[in-house]
């Protein structure tokens, strides 16, 4: 993998995470 | 009003989400777009806008579990709201510990040529998270109540106590990761320009998403506790209902009824 894929995975991988995570609370705030 | 929102109001509540999203957005122009890429690491160093302020956070977080905890056993201060704030924030900072585990994996393996080492601030960093995995795991199987949360308290500060390790890792033991770049014992930054304005940019940002997600994970935490209250009051007064005979009822047993005789 180029030095642009770990750079695109982490910076994905991150977003992806704390979307998810703060969806997550979202919904269990809004239950 | 309850004391969750006059503590954490809701309109705070949105003006930091909006903040935090736009100083996020500010992160991924600067860290993708204005920096230039390192002299000798390439653009791989981008990964650092995301692996040190996540780090910075695990700290900040498991910090405040600590201070929370330490507040909840000392008597004068103690109130479940700062165990429920302890809970809140070792979950963020489990989050965020995991996050700098990944990407500092990332990192390594395009600049070190392996995805992990058994190097002092990588063990110490795994060991913290583990510890307060375990912190989180324990807060579940103890359950509700003040022994439960003194218990958890303790734990959490004799977890914490592995953050001054991992942070002196690196100049106590001779490791591969490197010395502090910025908070190094000289206290002399070792980084300039647009790549120092995006490392205080990213943990701005990182911070405000931090103290948006507290506050909702706080206030989910009461919203649990005052469910589950309301459940045990329901299952008590069910059962009292219950056990309740009707008022003609003639009471029958060794002690009274038709088969034992009046004395």
């Amino acid at each position: 993998m180029t030095d642009a894929g770990y750079v695109a995975a982490a910076w994905v991988g991150t977003a992806a995470v704390l979307g998810a995570y703060t969806v997550w609370l979202w919904m269990r705030a809004r239950r | 009003m309850t004391a969750t929102e006059r503590l954490y109001p809701r309109p705070l509540a949105r003006l930091l989400a909006v903040a935090a999203a736009g100083a996020l957005g500010a992160l991924v122009v600067l860290g993708l777009v204005v920096a230039p890429p390192d002299a000798v690491q390439g653009d791989a160093q981008r990964i650092m806008y995301l692996h040190v302020p996540t780090a910075w956070l695990a700290y900040l977080a498991f910090g405040i579990t600590a201070l929370a905890s330490a507040l909840y056993l000392w008597p004068r201060t103690r109130a479940a709201a700062w165990d429920r704030l302890a809970g809140a924030s070792a979950e963020l900072g489990v989050l965020f510990c995991g996050l700098t585990l990944a990407l500092g994996s990332l990192w390594g393996r395009p600049i070190w040529g392996v995805w992990w080492a058994w190097d002092a601030r990588l063990i110490t960093t795994a060991v913290l998270f583990f510890l307060f995995c375990g912190y989180l795991a324990l807060r579940r199987v103890l359950g509700r109540g003040e022994v439960a949360a003194r218990r958890a308290a303790i734990a959490a500060l004799v977890a914490f106590a592995d953050v001054p390790v991992v942070h002196f890792s690196v100049e106590w033991w001779r490791t591969l990761h490197q010395r502090a770049t910025v908070f190094n014992p000289e206290l002399d930054p070792q980084i300039e320009g647009t790549m120092a304005l995006t490392l205080w940019v990213g943990v701005l940002a990182f911070t405000l998403l931090y103290l948006a997600l507290l506050g909702l994970r706080y206030r989910i935490a009461g919203a649990d506790e005052h469910r589950a209250a309301q459940a045990l009051e329901a299952a008590i007064t069910a059962r009292r209902r219950s056990a309740e005979l009707p008022a003609d009822a003639v009471p029958t047993g060794p002690l009274g009824g038709a088969g034992v005789p009046a004395p």
